[in-house]
């Protein structure tokens, strides 16, 4: 089939960018990663772009597709190719580009670091016994160890795009294997290192990361994790924390949110009332409810009442938090929970089956070597 | 290489392989870098391997030509099906010289255990 | 008509009254009987779901719980963190027998319903986009927008973790730009339409949150748009109560009026200020009132 692509070149020497366009002809099941071998074999080989496995498990080939990052090789063209869209295809986001489709990964690696990316035991001498910990430990943290380190979710944050000191979700998630991991025993110590700035309480939620992961991470619920970690740990004094918190209690108390005192109880009074101005501008056109007579909720002693219950429960922290798939769903290769199917960057069932050729019978040399 | 050098090798097609890795050597005399730059020069550094993957396909199927048996992932169906552990329990050694690979074999030096028959 | 239970949320409640307002106006006449909620709380945003996550699922459930007494499958919101924060509850409660379960024990404990999982929860936007709701709509917009040009910004959590929302392809959505044209309005193309307006950190970050709310609406002014739509009232709030921040921050005055959805399809179908309460707006709608002579 015949596959267009319109890719950004980029000339670190010279500083120029330019959109070129390429057409191969390639097999039917063909990936996007294929496709790039195709122009840099056949028509042009200054095409710069990492890969190595090319089966979704290296993480080289991270990069954008009509400015959404996907893996290369995990990218099938086919529906696109039949479709006539001719995608851009364009370097990573928030890295900076060294050349063509390759980004400089080490800003993505400081973050990492930055982390403590691995495991505290909290002994130097292992002594003779192995530390064994169940599979029901390690579930736990199954999703956040699926990372491959491809940078695709870092490529669409949008809070790192707005501040780039933000730790981001790829070193936030695996700051979350760490502090799920039952063996760990810095636990508390990296609850504080990364609640504070450009830490948990800089990720704006705009789920881009979520939906980009290749291999089913999920970063945004990782970073849920430990802030519902952190604040169990009674680590809270953020601003950020301190917004969370005032949700509960206005929950607890009137059910709906008290909003006009949610920016002193988030920001402190002396914050807020530097921010007078800009109060009376909303004051005027109504949008600061006065926050008496308090605007309760029908029943609310319901809500007051579930709140001791559920303490009594005692579904604490991450343990608590609603994740959208649950660690262990993606172990059937393919399929998301209820079998639904992968999604791509164009819908549902996006991916095409597999095109594979009928296998020829050749008798004069063994069959046996034919596809080895 | 996949094609006649994979797990299963037959004699006349190894040495059809010789033949094609000597015309690709050759070749390779006048291999063409597209990429003129000093960034990221994958062009140039693919051609650089190229250059000694040719020279370990070389030593490959050289080796592979000499192995007359069959043991693990080196499978000779067609004309030496079984181990044969008295002419060749013994390593592949390849050294290189202008003239290409010159290939000899070491003693297998066995302690703990013992080669058995490969069962599952 | 269809009877839907009606889950405004904290927002369409207090400082975004003139969306319920509109939405209330507007729902008879894109065929929508609309049984308020009253029994329930704030869904917790993604706030109680990091404070307490036992708690947030709690809440949730009873608002699913109440919403199912009514008699009805569907949930109606209006906001997008609304929906993406039932959908999530819904979706687990409904995955997990056991959790259901114990769930149910502690609703039933305190006096409210049980949920036995019978409700479907489907953002405003979603029930007009497609099927008999857009047919309908197209009735109702009888006024039109006379070409006005439009903006539409999503918002993120009606698109994205998209395996909980599903609606439509979360790179191209679409159904904002079907309902603007059905309204007789021009859509607006712009890259930052599915980027975050950085209302969740607007607090606890407000510099980084301006610099994400900036994109989307000089990019939209620069396509040459008369206003900007959106389904959400966080992002509304944002765009709407926050330009002033951007002016003093970067010296530019976007004068960019920002429309909830219900108001926007509102004004298509000839709703008047008493129903619209464009007067209670930070960035004045003067100019759409006056272009369509309101």
């Amino acid at each position: 089939m015949k596959v267009a692509m319109k890719i950004w070149r980029y000339d670190a020497v010279a500083g120029e960018r330019a959109l070129r366009e390429y057409e191969v002809d390639a097999p039917e099941e063909a990936t996007l990663l294929d496709c790039l071998d195709l122009v840099k074999d056949q028509l042009d080989g200054t095409l710069a772009y990492r890969k190595s496995c090319r089966m979704m498990i290296c993480g080289s080939c991270g990069m954008r597709m009509d400015g959404a990052a996907v893996l290369a090789c995990k990218t099938r063209m086919y529906e696109i190719a039949q479709s006539g869209h001719v995608p851009v295809i364009s370097a990573m986001g928030n890295l900076p580009i060294v050349k063509d489709l390759v980004v400089d990964m080490e800003p993505f690696w400081r973050k990492i670091r930055a982390v403590t990316p691995w495991l505290e035991p909290g002994y130097s001498d292992p002594g003779e016994r192995e530390n064994v910990v169940s599979q029901a430990e390690m579930d736990v943290i199954h999703k956040e160890s699926l990372c491959i380190m491809c940078g695709c979710c870092v490529s669409e944050c949008n809070s790192m795009e707005a501040d780039p000191d933000f730790l981001g979700p790829a070193a936030l998630a695996k700051g979350m294997r760490f502090v799920g991991d039952a063996r760990d025993q810095a636990r508390v110590e990296r609850l504080q290192a990364y609640s504070e700035a450009h830490g948990i309480w800089d990720c704006t939620r705009c789920y881009f990361c979520q939906e980009r992961c290749p291999k089913g991470v999920d970063p945004r619920d990782a970073i849920a994790k430990l802030g519902a970690e952190a604040m169990r740990e009674g680590i809270d004094s953020d601003l950020g924390a301190r917004h969370a918190k005032w949700f509960v209690t206005s929950a607890k108390t009137t059910g709906w949110l008290r909003e006009t005192e949610l920016v002193p109880k988030t920001q402190g009074v002396v914050k807020s009332l530097k921010e007078i101005g800009f109060a009376m501008s909303l004051l005027r056109h109504g949008k600061v409810p006065p926050p008496i007579p308090p605007h309760v909720a029908k029943h609310v002693d319901e809500a007051r009442a579930l709140y001791d219950l559920v303490k009594h429960d005692g579904r604490e922290g991450a343990d608590g938090i609603v994740q959208i798939e649950k660690p262990l769903s993606r172990l059937e290769h393919g399929e998301g929970e209820d079998g639904a199917a992968e999604r791509g960057p164009y819908g549902p069932g996006s991916f095409a089956k597999p095109y594979l050729p009928e296998l020829s019978d050749e008798s004069e040399s063994s069959s046996e070597g034919r596809h080895a | 290489m996949l094609e006649n050098f994979g797990v299963f090798r037959y004699p006349d097609r190894m040495e059809h392989q010789l033949e094609v890795i000597a015309g690709l050597r050759e070749r390779y005399e006048n291999v063409v870098v597209e990429d003129k730059g000093a960034v990221f020069n994958t062009d140039l550094t693919q051609a650089i391997e190229l250059g000694y993957m040719l020279d370990l396909a070389w030593c490959m199927v050289q080796a592979g030509l000499a192995r007359e048996e069959s043991r693990g992932a080196h499978s000779r169906p067609s004309d030496f099906p079984e181990r044969d552990d008295e002419r060749f329990l013994r390593h592949s050694i390849t050294r290189w010289t202008d003239d290409g690979p010159e290939l000899s074999s070491e003693e297998v030096r066995m302690t703990r255990w013992q080669p058995e028959v490969r069962t599952y | 008509m269809r009877t839907v239970a009606y889950y405004k949320g904290c927002l369409a409640s207090l400082s975004a009254k003139e969306l319920d307002i509109a939405t209330q106006a507007l729902a008879p006449k894109v065929g929508l009987e609309l049984s308020e909620l009253e029994a329930v709380t704030c869904c917790g945003a993604g706030d109680i779901h990091e404070a307490e996550p036992d708690y947030y699922l709690h809440l949730n459930a009873r608002i699913l719980a109440y919403a199912e007494e009514t008699g009805t499958d569907t949930l109606m919101t209006v906001c997008n963190v609304c929906t993406l924060n039932l959908r999530q509850a819904n979706h687990a409660l409904k995955g997990d027998e056991a959790l259901l379960e114990r769930v149910n024990r502690n609703l039933v404990s305190v006096g409210a319903p049980a949920y036995s999982g019978g409700v479907e929860v489907l953002h405003f936007l979603w029930l007009v986009a497609a099927g008999e709701g857009y047919e309908l709509l197209k009735e109702a917009a009888h006024k039109g927008l006379k070409g006005l040009r439009i903006a539409p910004f999503y918002g993120c959590q009606i698109l994205r973790p998209s395996k909980l929302l599903g609606f439509e392809d979360p790179d191209r959505p679409e159904s904002l730009e079907r309902i603007i044209e059905a309204c007789g309005g021009e859509p607006v193309d712009y890259p930052a339409k599915i980027k975050c307006c950085g209302f969740p950190i607007i607090q606890a970050r407000e510099d980084v949150a301006l610099a994400e709310l900036i994109q989307p609406i000089e990019q939209a002014k620069e396509a040459g748009a008369d206003a900007m739509v959106t389904p959400c009232p966080l992002c509304h709030l944002s765009l709407d109560a926050w330009q002033s921040k951007l002016r003093k921050q970067t010296g530019k005055d976007f004068a960019m009026p920002i429309l909830h959805l219900s108001q926007l399809i509102g004004v298509a179908a000839g709703l008047d200020e008493s129903e619209l309460k464009f007067k209670r707006h930070v960035v004045s709608v003067k100019p759409v009132v006056e272009q369509l002579a309101i």
